[in-house]
């Protein structure tokens, strides 16, 4: 399966292409392919246009994005911190992001637009800089085992936000609380999956430009500043890209699971550890898969829809189980 | 673990039961038959037997539409407490047991009711029903998610308060409301619209609940009339594809002073929301806001709730202003 860095992309880009093609095309309303293609001409009635262009190519546009970048910073995080467990949540953004959002719900501020998404932001944001914080005051370098205490702690906390707000609650802020914790990629227009677009660029730039460190430092922090690497930069500009990254797509789309911990451990398995092929190619697997499995979501119960992140685990935990499985041979 | 639960998918999260609080429950079950019911018992929607030989005198309801129809029964004396969900002001003497699904159950056993109605659980475990049993207290388990549930409860309470004859007359005049709002736009073609029982994840009322049979009877086509199961989760994109003309959206406190600014503004957050502005009748303002208390509750107003529909879709639509 190993192949040159420029085969093993462009494979992933035709995959990733093939997804979006795919799912512009599936749903519980029946629309032809011609009639798709109509309607990115410009062409198609009031609902073909309602469907397909304010329905599924933000959600197709979500899923690419957020899949993407939940893998890269999956990547990135299980690097840093050298725990092949890390994943985009294991540092307490999530959790920040949902105090975030739960507080923004019970006050009131789910009826102005953008009001959960800027609570979550805001949330996020909290945690990423509280926990660096923390992690800092440890000792004059970033020592990354406190780095992920300290993550874990505040998730901790955070959850516990979570909670005492829930039982607090009224019925309708619960409701949305639960279904905005456990993530979906219904809720975003055009308008915000180009807002997490731009979002997305200077941090997923900043990450892949971080490649050939990473890949040091995967070894060992010592052996890579012995090798030049600025070991204390790199891992500050990792860990700040990376949370961001994560806290944006959490303000998008919620907590989607298993994307972030299983696609770059995938990638790995079938393309080796390297990070100049790691992380563009965790970002096109991620992507790839998680509009994929989203279409499914949709589709296989419709006119019913499954949660995404249902069927993110359901379908990438067996998947995974057959690469580790079949490399440990 | 509750069905409520598993039938929406969620992750089972303490406090869940609170979603039951609004008086819309989301479970499937199938009705209990009264099966074994004889002259001096009544069956519960659990099939478990209710002596009716000496009526109840401390009742504690934990489902709003009970508590409704016990009003009605004109039982509201034997009430010994309220959930936070009934904001009658003729209950606000009661002290409040928290939620309908989470109550104190340590307040519950000093209150001694002689019977608590409760929505049941699936399973036994760690069930409401199954601590009630434990502290000794007599439940009664209603499943109420059709018409036909309702009348069933409310024959069922009249006995157990000793007032079958006036749950006969409270059946017959919710039928009669019915039948009034039936007739009110007779002769017109139904409207197609569909009804918003949760906007995040899109969730609507199926065939069957009292929710289809009043807009049914209010002259409203429900358009998701056709789906498997009573709460059907639905995309939107079904949403739009099936693109009923009108979209009924129910909203906490509508009947209240503040009414006309809470629904002026659950509109515009409907038609703020991605996704859902991009179904037809949020684009072109077709919204119509009901009270969620009125129409969320399976009680004695359920014909009010008809009638309230067939003058605002059938009246106002002759009046040229839908």
């Amino acid at each position: 399966m190993r192949g040159s860095p420029t085969r093993v992309l462009g494979l992933l880009a035709m995959l990733a292409a093939g997804a979006v093609v795919a799912s512009l095309h599936v749903g519980s309303a029946a629309i032809g392919p011609g009639q798709v293609m109509d309607v990115l001409l410009g062409g198609g009635d009031e609902r073909q246009r309602a469907v397909v262009l304010e329905l599924r190519m933000p959600r197709v546009a979500l899923g690419l994005l957020v899949g993407g970048a939940l893998a890269v910073a999956g990547a990135v995080f299980q690097a840093l911190l050298r725990n092949p467990l890390a994943d985009p949540y294991v540092l307490g953004v999530s959790g920040g992001a949902a105090a975030g959002s739960v507080t923004a719900l019970a006050l009131g501020l789910a009826a102005y637009r953008g009001g959960v998404g800027g609570g979550a932001v805001a949330g996020a944001l909290l945690a990423v800089f509280a926990v660096r914080r923390v992690a800092m005051s440890a000792g004059p370098v970033l020592d990354t085992r406190v780095l992920l205490l300290a993550g874990v702690i505040a998730g901790a906390f955070f959850n516990a936000i979570v909670l005492l707000l829930l039982a607090l609650a009224d019925a309708e802020s619960f409701r949305s609380a639960i279904f905005w914790m456990m993530g979906s990629l219904a809720r975003a227009g055009p308008a915000e999956a180009g807002v997490l677009a731009l979002v997305l660029i200077p941090f997923l730039g900043a990450a892949f430009a971080l490649a050939r460190p990473l890949d040091l430092m995967s070894v060992g922090e010592e052996t890579a500043a012995y090798l030049g690497v600025r070991v204390e930069t790199v891992k500050q500009a990792g860990y700040v890209a990376a949370s961001l990254a994560v806290a944006a797509s959490v303000a998008a789309a919620g907590v989607i699971g298993f994307v972030g911990l299983l696609v770059p451990h995938a990638v790995r398995l079938l393309w080796g550890g390297g990070h100049r092929v790691l992380l563009p190619a965790s970002f096109l697997a991620g992507g790839t898969f998680l509009v994929l499995a989203d279409t499914a979501a949709r589709t296989v119960a419709a006119p019913q829809e499954l949660p995404t992140g249902v069927v993110t685990a359901l379908v990438g935990v067996p998947l995974f189980a057959v690469l580790l499985v079949r490399n440990a041979r | 673990m509750d069905r409520q639960r598993a039938v929406v998918g969620r992750r089972p999260l303490p406090g869940a039961g609170l979603l039951l609080g609004t008086g819309l429950l989301l479970a499937a079950c199938a009705p209990g038959d009264g099966a074994g019911a004889g002259a001096d018992t009544v069956a519960d929607d659990l099939g478990r037997l209710h002596s009716a030989s000496s009526p109840r005198a401390r009742i504690v309801s934990l489902l709003p539409a009970v508590t409704e129809t016990l009003l009605a029964l004109g039982a509201g004396d034997r009430l010994v407490a309220r959930t936070r969900y009934d904001e009658q002001p003729e209950l606000s003497r009661l002290p409040s047991v928290g939620g309908g699904i989470d109550p104190s159950l340590e307040f519950l056993a000093e209150l001694a009711p002689d019977l608590v109605v409760l929505w049941p659980a699936a399973g036994s475990g760690m069930s409401l029903g199954s601590r009630l049993d434990a502290l000794g207290l007599a439940w009664y388990g209603a499943r109420v998610q059709t018409m036909e549930d309702f009348r069933r409860l409310a024959r069922n309470l009249g006995r157990l308060t000793g007032a079958p004859d006036r749950a006969d007359s409270l059946v017959a005049a919710v039928a009669g409301d019915l039948a009034a709002a039936r007739a009110s736009w007779a002769g017109r073609a139904p409207v197609e619209a569909a009804y918003v029982v949760q906007r995040d994840p899109p969730m609507t009322a199926g065939p069957g609940t009292f929710l289809d049979s009043l807009l049914t009877a209010g002259g409203v086509s429900n358009v998701f009339a056709d789906m498997d199961g009573p709460w059907p989760m639905v995309s939107l994109e079904e949403v739009v594809w099936r693109d009923p003309d009108y979209l009924i959206l129910p909203v906490a406190g509508l009947d209240s002073a503040d009414g006309r600014r809470l629904g002026v503004r659950a509109v515009e957050r409907l038609a703020a929301s991605p996704g859902w502005r991009a179904v037809p009748a949020v684009a072109a303002g077709r919204v119509v806001t009901v009270d969620a208390s009125l129409f969320g509750r399976p009680g004695p107003r359920m014909g009010d709730a008809a009638r309230f529909l067939a003058g605002r879709f059938h009246d106002a639509v002759r009046a040229g202003r839908p």
